[in-house]
């Protein structure tokens, strides 16, 4: 039985009548497109930062939106559903998603591949489907599981430059990795009462998570290794948390074992610190290098971004495609 | 691990977030006739705890009229009184109103039976929901079949390998063994602990008043427990060992997927 039309209609109503849909909806239909531009603004390039708590609320929407419509564009790579393209709901998804004052949010300021080829292919720019409905399904069931880890939101900020208090009290992920040289910290950080938390021991929780989350997520791109495509697609839509930020998520993963392993004597706990540092390496490595990237950056269709969004930008990379835009991902992570 | 050859769940559709934020519904395509609600343990998560019920449980014909919902609580840093109050919420809509499945289900499901599945210290979360609904004398309750893994409702929980509840990662496998640090958990786990004792008394109260449904239909045990106590609850059946099974894997259908037809016996 074929039910990726029901599929579609599913996943398209959950967003449509999301609340992340309901907020931006009404904001892309009455605001001018400046400002729109300056909500989905580049916090890098803004001396002033993003601290207007409606347009920190505004961004979470449009991120969380973005995962949204990244799903949807996996399952129709999958096989999962039906083509959004031409349909009603493509339309309206369209109406945000192609918005030239929100392109440069996730073309430039804040990169990530799966809108920009979504968006493409709603200009009926589309690349091949690679089918196989069972692993998107199985992605999505890890993505939900993680979606709403409070401390590995957590760890994701330290791991882009934030910090928490002021010097010298200041936390910053330097210190979550220091805290490792006590295995006896981690545990007490793990396992403290909610009210006692500090942003320390939210960030040792995270890290902890995101080793979890990078384990797991690496164990299924494994199980993908005869869909090179999807397995590519589905790396890309967490490759901005191995790609972008500004600390190295590798080294600094491995960095927390060795400094746990720092006072360890024995024989025996020497070798079971060697050995899960040889396997975090590996997984950090085939996550932050290039490897998962190669296969969907070849089939990036050759029509270019579109020049609105560079037109307003006013970059001179304006003429570039899609390809160009991620060739870094086929080379290994420059710091 | 197997690669993905096989085909998205006739029957149902995606896993969803409900409106509470921790708990996920797998709903099916048809009007549903049952739902099986799992609810985990102690530093579970909704659906890890119960792999493999999200994946290959939904190509079972068996389950194509029944609704899938994982509950999702903090496990570690709640407790069980506090976590009984979010799981009788949503127990108690999904069987009346259903407005905690929207917008999942637009209209209330009229469920005929509920299976009411917990692992670990779920088994203490559930029992003290539904010894609450039997106080209210809500009518649902005639409708929730009950069935429990590994439970720890007669004590545990020993937390002498910490590497497995700091979660399943290398780092974690190192800092697991390295920590000398005790933790100082559970304390309403204790065998005798004053939580037990109350659960207790209200089960064996409840059963003298002629509730059935907090008798669990079946206790599923671990061959190699090392955490919790195989006790047996008052009144509940004697365990079913699942061989090879350890505390945490009992709840797994990945790992052994008969589990399936003890859930399936009772819808």
């Amino acid at each position: 039985m074929d039910n990726s039309y029901d599929n579609f209609k599913y996943l398209t109503g959950r967003l449509l009548i999301g609340a992340d849909h309901l907020a931006l909806e009404p904001l892309f239909k009455t605001k001018s497109d400046e400002a729109i531009a300056h909500i989905f603004r580049n916090h890098d390039a803004d001396p002033d930062g993003i601290r207007d708590p409606i347009e920190i609320a505004l961004r979470r929407n449009m991120d969380n939106w973005l995962n949204e419509t990244s799903l949807i564009y996996l399952s129709w790579l999958s096989g999962y559903s039906s083509d959004p393209e031409g349909v009603d709901q493509g339309t309206r998804i369209f109406a945000i998603l192609g918005h030239a004052s929100l392109r440069p949010y996730y073309e430039n300021y804040y990169k990530q591949a799966l809108p920009c080829l979504f968006c493409l292919h709603l200009e009926e720019s589309k690349i091949e489907q690679q089918n196989s409905p069972g692993a998107f399904e199985a992605f999505a069931n890890l993505f939900e599981r993680f979606r709403n880890d409070r401390e590995l939101a957590c760890i994701l900020e330290f791991l882009d430059g934030y910090c928490y208090g002021k010097a010298p009290a200041i936390v910053s992920i330097d210190s979550v990795i220091r805290a490792f040289e006590s295995p006896d910290r981690v545990v007490e950080a793990a396992f403290r009462p909610a009210s006692q938390l500090t942003p320390l021991d939210s960030g040792i929780i995270g890290l902890l998570h995101f080793a979890t989350f990078c384990t797991s997520l690496h164990e299924f791109l494994e199980r993908c290794k005869d869909l090179p495509l999807l397995q590519s697609a589905f790396w890309f839509f967490y490759a901005y948390w191995f790609r972008e930020y500004k600390k190295d998520v590798k080294n600094l993963s491995i960095q927390a074992i060795q400094n746990a392993a720092m006072n360890t004597k024995d024989t025996g706990s020497q070798a079971l610190a060697s050995e899960s540092q040889a396997r975090l390496n590996i997984i950090m490595s085939a996550l932050t290098g290039n490897e998962y990237a190669t296969a969907l950056i070849a089939k990036f269709p050759s029509t270019g971004i579109s020049i609105a969004s560079f037109d307003l930008l006013e970059r001179t990379s304006a003429k570039s495609g899609l390809a160009a835009r991620f060739a870094a991902y086929n080379l290994p992570r420059q710091n | 691990m197997p690669i993905f050859d096989f085909d998205s769940a006739p029957n149902h559709r995606l896993v969803t977030q409900l409106a509470d934020g921790r708990s996920k519904m797998i709903s099916c395509r048809k009007p549903a006739k049952h739902c099986i609600l799992f609810v985990h343990g102690f530093n579970g998560d909704a659906i890890d705890t119960w792999s493999g019920f999200d994946t290959i449980a939904l190509n079972d014909p068996d389950l194509a009229e029944t609704d899938l919902i994982f509950f999702g609580y903090d496990g570690v840093r709640s407790n069980a009184l506090a976590a009984c109050s979010f799981l009788f919420d949503l127990l108690d809509s999904a069987m009346t109103d259903g407005k905690a499945l929207q917008p999942i289900r637009s209209s209330p499901p009229n469920y005929e039976s509920c299976v009411l599945a917990a692992h670990s210290l779920g088994a203490l979360v559930t029992r003290w929901a539904l010894i609450r609904a039997n106080q209210q004398k809500l009518p649902w309750l005639d409708r929730i079949r009950y069935i429990l893994f590994a439970p720890a409702h007669s004590g545990g929980i020993i937390v002498d390998s910490v590497a497995e509840l700091l979660g399943s990662n290398p780092i974690s496998a190192f800092i697991g063994s390295a920590a000398k640090v005790k933790i100082p958990l559970l304390l309403e786990l204790k065998p005798g602990s004053p939580i037990l004792k109350s659960l207790e008394d209200h089960t064996i109260s409840a059963a003298a008043a002629g509730c059935t449904t907090l008798k669990a239909r079946r206790v599923l045990i671990a061959e190699h427990e090392e955490i919790v106590s195989n006790l047996p609850f008052p009144g509940d059946p004697f365990p079913t060992a699942i061989r090879g099974a350890t505390h945490t894997s009992v709840s797994k259908l990945n790992d052994f997927p008969h589990l399936i037809n003890y859930l399936k016996e009772l819808l």
